[in-house]
């Protein structure tokens, strides 16, 4: 199940927040070397100060076991602020029904869990959700820098998302950007291949934040 | 269903001058599509040098001077959720257990706005941020279907009268050329010379999606509502040539 929590209402949220910067601080600095700030045990930055859409996956017993957050491409975002190089030549996306995915990120445990899927249940549910947020609001694309082992990931699960420009080394690995495509169809494709069968996104959640 | 709206509005929208002009066709035109009203709020708008929020809305006057002289700003929940927020809002899902939230929108049906209502945040590179809201008074069936057929179209609609607002208000026009990169331009050009998507992505050897990504972003750059209006600015801007 994916939670929803606007960056204005992290307050009301401490034990997600807090385990949400916990993993991103695992992935992004411990596991993949980017050179990403970090603050004790937590990985935080700038473009968490301006109340991104954060998605938090919640499994079984309450365990929280991945994040992203979604920022618009006509505000500041990674892409255009941070890896401007990952983009070919003067391409700046900036689209009213183009936003950002960035940070996205699975407990470990959570990622190793053997499933008989092609996507494990926190990466699924995630993706998913990101489909279900942008069907809401309208979208046609969410772009998103990730690795070469991702890309593998989402091929796989027939969900490839289209590259624009060149990958270049981030850290340990080689960062890509790309496209992702916000339908019906994507969405099918996704929950096919994590074996999901009905929508993410918390009913709780969308009432609290009285999404359309 | 938009689509139909931002073809007729596009031509006569370019040559507005004034900011009255503008959102007087606009506001009319969408009143002809199922919705009754139109309001914008803008915070912190960049160059138009005043820090007082710019306000319009085809509510009558009478319902803006309650709303200001009942201070409703500091208990709206459209304004509290949609100046921090991202997702739209759909108004129906306000907590109507909250008597004050009650009595505004209770109030603002006694003032002629619809029953439904919906409102899109709207980010920028700065500071700035707005609210653009439509409402209506069609049934919950057809007023769902109306969302989900329609809110790209509200999403482009709602960041073209944003930005329309920022360029009329601050008397700046964009010296559009130099927004445009030369893949843009490229797009733009093969689109003028009357050449498809596919055909644009053989010629230029990327793919089709890149194709409607660049002429998405030429759009927005250009303050167009679709690629029609995109491509007819800038033949009119003599950026690419007709053919």
């Amino acid at each position: 199940m994916i939670r929803l929590i606007p960056g204005s209402h992290r307050a009301d949220f401490p034990r997600e927040i807090t385990a949400m910067h916990e993993i991103r601080k695992h992935t992004f600095h411990d596991r993949l070397g980017w050179q990403v700030k970090t603050l004790r045990s937590w990985e935080i930055d700038e473009f968490d100060a301006l109340n991104p859409l954060y998605l938090i996956s919640i499994g079984p017993n309450d365990a929280i076991n991945g994040s992203l957050r979604l920022l618009p491409t006509t505000g500041p975002n990674m892409l255009a602020d941070v890896f401007p190089e990952l983009l070919p030549g003067d391409l700046r996306i900036e689209s009213a029904t183009i936003w950002e995915s960035s940070r996205f990120s699975v407990r470990q445990e959570a990622a190793a869990e053997r499933s008989e899927n092609l996507l494990n249940r926190t990466t699924g549910e995630l993706l998913s959700g990101i489909v279900e947020v942008g069907l809401i609001a309208g979208l046609t694309e969410v772009v998103s820098v990730y690795d070469a082992m991702f890309a593998r990931i989402l091929k796989r699960a027939n969900c490839a998302a289209e590259l624009i420009g060149k990958p270049q080394r981030i850290g340990e690995v080689m960062g890509y950007a790309a496209l992702f495509e916000i339908s019906k169809r994507m969405l099918e494709n996704l929950r096919r291949a994590a074996g999901i069968t009905e929508p993410v996104l918390e009913q709780k959640s969308i009432e609290r934040l009285a999404a359309a | 269903m938009l689509d139909r709206l931002f073809d007729t509005l596009a031509p006569k929208l370019d040559a507005v001058k004034h900011f009255e002009e503008g959102s007087g066709l606009l506001l009319s035109a969408a009143t002809s599509y199922g919705l009754k009203h139109v309001a914008y709020l803008g915070i912190n708008l960049p160059r138009i040098g005043r820090t007082a929020p710019f306000y319009s809305a085809t509510y009558t006057s009478d319902w803006c001077k309650h709303y200001e002289h009942s201070d409703y700003v500091d208990v709206d929940p459209v304004v509290r959720l949609g100046l921090t927020g991202l997702l739209p809002i759909d108004w129906s899902s306000f907590d109507y257990s909250n008597p004050l939230i009650r009595r505004v929108f209770g109030e603002a049906g006694e003032f002629g706005l619809g029953r439904q209502g919906l409102t899109i945040p709207i980010r920028g590179r700065g500071p700035e941020v707005a609210l653009f809201s439509v409402n209506s008074d069609l049934p919950d069936k057809e007023w769902a279907d109306l969302k989900r057929e329609t809110m790209r179209d509200l999403q482009i609609l709602a960041h073209y009268f944003h930005q329309m607002v920022i360029r009329v208000e601050g008397g700046q026009i964009p010296h559009y050329e130099a927004l445009l990169s030369r893949r843009e331009k490229e797009c733009l050009q093969w689109a003028a010379a009357g050449k498809t998507i596919w055909e644009t992505s053989q010629i230029l050897k990327i793919s089709e999606r890149a194709v409607r990504l660049y002429l998405d972003i030429a759009r927005h750059k250009l303050d167009c509502l679709n690629k029609t209006q995109a491509v007819a600015k800038a033949v009119a801007l003599g950026i690419v040539e007709s053919s």
